[in-house]
């Protein structure tokens, strides 16, 4: 099922490309995580929670502020819901533009 | 309006950097963003062009924003150049370097909506008279 989000037409050419670099990074995520690398996904969490609602996509910067407090404190358990979560919000979201 | 126009944003960030360019051709397309992702970069810039605004990034990929900052302070051609900060580092003891170290001010990322970083940065004085 979609999630519909309508955003205006200042971000037609910045939020979908925005989207795709998320969703390309999500596997590195689950790699890192894996390696057991906190460090480089809080720097990459700290990006994306710092990043998200600029794009119109506040619910990225939640999630994104959320991973990135687990990695300080090298929870795997709430990286891996939060990543689970990201990759969930990226691949339902539909984004619509209005004039 | 001011005879200057040229603005540079110090952020590793390409998206933030494409996110600014667009911003200010809807706001003020007279206004020329240079762009640069390191502090070499930056320093390059500002030696070749005449910068009127910087906007600073405190979390470079190699260096910090306040890094910049202590590098600008120890030159006096650069240092009357006005600096906002964005960044989503808030935490108090950076704030307050950034603000010993003669910032303009600090805009925290991710901005709620273009028109209220428009707002927000109509606000700074030293920039109000080029949106």
């Amino acid at each position: 099922m979609s999630k519909e989000i309508e955003l205006p037409v200042f971000y037609e050419d910045l939020t979908p490309p925005y989207i795709i670099k998320r969703k390309k990074e999500i596997d590195s995520l689950r790699e890192l995580l894996i390696a057991g690398d906190f460090s480089e996904i809080q720097k990459i969490a700290h990006k994306i929670a710092g990043s998200g609602g600029s794009y119109g996509l506040e619910e990225i910067s939640r999630i994104g502020k959320e991973m990135e407090v687990a990695s300080i404190s090298e929870d795997a358990l709430k990286v891996k819901n939060s990543l689970e979560e990201l990759s969930s919000f990226l691949n339902e979201i539909k984004v619509l533009f209005r004039g | 309006m001011l005879d200057n126009l040229n603005i540079l944003i110090i952020d590793d960030d390409p998206e933030i950097r494409s996110y600014f360019n667009k911003f200010f051709k809807i706001v003020n397309s007279d206004i020329q963003l240079f762009e640069a992702e390191s502090l070499v970069q930056a320093i390059d810039i500002i030696e070749n062009q005449d910068i009127a605004f910087i906007l600073l990034d405190l979390n470079l990929e190699f260096e910090t924003g306040v890094d910049f900052l202590k590098f600008r302070n120890s030159m006096s051609d650069i240092k009357k150049i006005p600096v906002v900060i964005i960044s989503s580092h808030t935490e108090q003891k950076m704030v307050k370097e950034c603000i010993n170290n003669g910032i303009k001010d600090f805009i925290k990322k991710p901005f709620d909506s273009y028109e209220q970083l428009k707002d927000r940065l109509k606000k700074i004085p030293a920039f109000a008279s080029m949106l």
